[in-house]
């Protein structure tokens, strides 16, 4: 593990074995986990596991009760002004002033960072990225809470941060809104930010390039969307879907329960789906379609099967406690 | 990040605090009227003149400032309003109780001994005031009414003694007169001049004798024992001027009269000097609760 110096290729955050304690009571326990730059990493779990609690442990809001964090290779509770210039954090609740306008809003931000005053056309292009322009004279308490949610964003990137931590941006919003906060996120990514963004929306880790799953306090794991999955079931899952004339019969299902690269038994999803898991689907479906069809059967498609995030999520726990 | 990053944030604090004010018109008003409008609550609330207190007076009929006090009480002031005279302690305090009256001022029944030896009246005044507030308001302007009335009884009766002495000293200066005269008339044995006098010595301490015995009979006026003095005194002095009621001209010497003038004389000079020393009195009381 390196340091965290954000160094080509290196690390931007580091957290080892970082711990947080109220009243003697664990907020977040042992949390470690590396994150490279031009990342989106989702911090998933459920409201209260000490989402909010580990992303002002990593930016020096509190103080760790144990363990460190590391940003730009420095430690978070001693960052220096030059670092923190380069941290944007968009809070969880609006922390921004109702009686001023938009515009001034981010002006006061933009003030706050140091901004020079010759900051108008960042300001504009910051309105324009976030859909805002043209509701910039608006009182912030007269706009929607979703425009509120993209203000505060564009108030914690008007600076234009290297890292994001982006507390929940999209609790309480509409979808279609949340699908438009992802497309903003990716984008800042794709200019090489990086992102950190805790979010209760387990399907929402789709759109995120590395997955933190936070459960009580404690970090249960960290990986891809795709590894995630495959380290919730144990493999990858096929679906194998037959015409609806050609219904699977007893014979079948038997022998396909003998091939030797399923792992588990096939799951009988209904009389013309049968659901199998596999180690690697990329090899497993080509000899899945010949073994069909050598017994003489129609099939419709033979398909892997990519499980919501909900499942996935309880799968993780259920395995979490199993193990524990 | 310019080096006027910390002047530029300054200016957005206030920037923002300014723009926050404005666009809060109830704000405004009430950060510029609302002091002028506490000051006018303040007042409105704010009474110049004290509350008046309803008082009732605790005085034994047999006091002898009773009719004093119930002469005077009325005219204390505006403040201090006595609602009664009452010889009932127990009563006075049920409605203290009852709040029917806001204090009760009660009258020692010793009162004129401190008023002859020029000494403070120890007057107790009784409130039933929980608020500390009001109770320091009740006792203050008690203490200021009750010193009042004290000192104005004992005034007022070194007023009338003054008064009564100044009489009966100017009837001993006649009286002293008249006794030289007739003592010069005895030492130059013209009887009929000496008779004349002596007849007017006698009515004068007739009529000082008169005024002695109505202070006298004034109950609890004097001591007991200042009384017998004064009676004692009177009857020497009685024995001395009927000793010159029968003047005989055919007498060789007047010398034994004419002593009897001089003792006259001498003991009338000694009661100007006793009168005098009442009259220099002054009250200087003060109260005690």
């Amino acid at each position: 593990m390196s340091n965290g110096n954000g160094g080509p290729g290196g690390p931007v955050i580091i957290a080892k074995g970082l711990s947080k304690k109220f009243d003697e009571e664990y907020a977040v326990r042992e949390v470690s986990l590396e994150i490279y730059p031009g990342q989106i990493f989702g911090f998933i779990g459920p409201s209260g596991c000490g989402k909010t609690s580990t992303v002002r442990l990593l930016t020096g809001y509190y103080s760790p009760t144990e363990g460190e964090a590391h940003v730009f290779g420095q430690s978070s509770i001693k960052l220096k002004d030059k670092e923190r210039r380069r941290i944007g954090y968009m809070p969880q609740l609006f922390a921004l002033y109702p009686d001023l306008t938009v515009w001034e809003n981010l002006n006061f931000s933009a003030s706050l960072y140091g901004m020079g005053l010759f900051r108008g056309r960042r300001l504009k292009k910051i309105l324009d990225f976030v859909d805002l322009n043209e509701d910039r004279r608006k009182l912030t308490s007269q706009i929607s809470g979703g425009m509120q949610r993209r203000l505060s964003l564009a108030a914690a990137m008007v600076h234009e941060p290297d890292i994001l931590f982006l507390d929940e941006p999209t609790a309480g919003i509409d979808p279609i809104l949340r699908k438009k906060f992802w497309d903003y996120f990716q984008e800042l990514r794709n200019q090489g930010r990086t992102l950190f963004v805790t979010t209760q929306y387990v399907s929402e880790a789709a759109y995120c390039d590395r997955i933190g799953v936070m459960v009580e306090g404690s970090l249960l794991c960290v990986d891809t969307p795709e590894g995630l999955r495959k380290k919730a079931y144990g493999g990858d899952i096929v679906d194998i879907t037959t015409e609806e004339n050609q219904q699977l019969d007893l014979n079948y299902f038997h022998q396909l329960s003998e091939l030797p690269f399923l792992k588990g038994r096939p799951k009988l999803i209904d009389e013309n789906k049968v659901r199998v898991l596999v180690e690697e689907a990329s090899t497993a479906i080509p000899t899945l379609i010949e073994f069909t069809n050598s017994k003489n059967i129609v099939v419709k498609s033979i398909e892997e099967y990519a499980p919501p995030f909900e499942d996935v999520f309880v799968h993780l726990v259920k395995k979490e406690e199993e193990t524990s | 990040m310019s080096f006027f990053a910390p002047l530029i944030r300054i200016g957005a604090f206030a920037r923002k605090e300014m723009i926050e004010i404005f666009r809060q018109p109830r704000l405004l008003l009430t950060l510029i009227l609302g002091p002028f409008l506490i000051l006018l609550l303040f007042g409105i609330g704010y009474r110049n003149e004290g509350r008046s207190l309803r008082a009732l007076v605790v005085v034994g009929r047999e006091n002898p400032v009773h009719q004093t006090v119930r002469e005077y009480a009325q005219n204390l002031g505006s403040q201090l309003q006595v609602v009664g005279i009452s010889e009932n302690l127990a009563e006075a305090k049920s409605k203290l109780r009852h709040r029917e009256v806001d204090l009760v001022v009660l009258v020692p029944d010793q009162s004129l001994q401190a008023l002859r030896s020029s000494q403070q009246m120890e007057i107790t005044v009784l409130h039933n005031e929980v608020d500390p507030y009001q109770a320091d308001y009740v006792e203050f302007t008690g203490q200021l009414y009750t010193d009042k009335l004290n000192r104005w009884i004992l005034g007022n009766t070194l007023e009338k003694k003054k008064s009564q002495a100044g009489v009966i000293q100017k009837d001993l200066a006649e009286a002293i007169q008249a006794v030289q005269v007739l003592k010069n008339a005895l030492d130059s044995r013209e009887i009929t001049v000496a008779q004349a006098n002596q007849k007017k010595v006698n009515e004068i301490l007739a009529r000082i004798e008169g005024r002695m015995e109505g202070e006298i009979a004034k109950e609890g006026a004097l001591e007991p024992s200042e009384a017998e003095e004064i009676r004692s005194r009177r009857q020497a002095l009685h024995a001395n001027v009927d000793s010159l009621t029968n003047l005989n001209p055919e007498q060789t010497d007047y010398l034994k009269e004419a002593r009897v003038a001089a003792e006259i004389e001498k003991d009338r000079a000694s009661e100007i000097v006793r009168f005098s020393e009442n009259r220099s009195t002054s009250s200087g009381l003060t109260l005690h609760q």
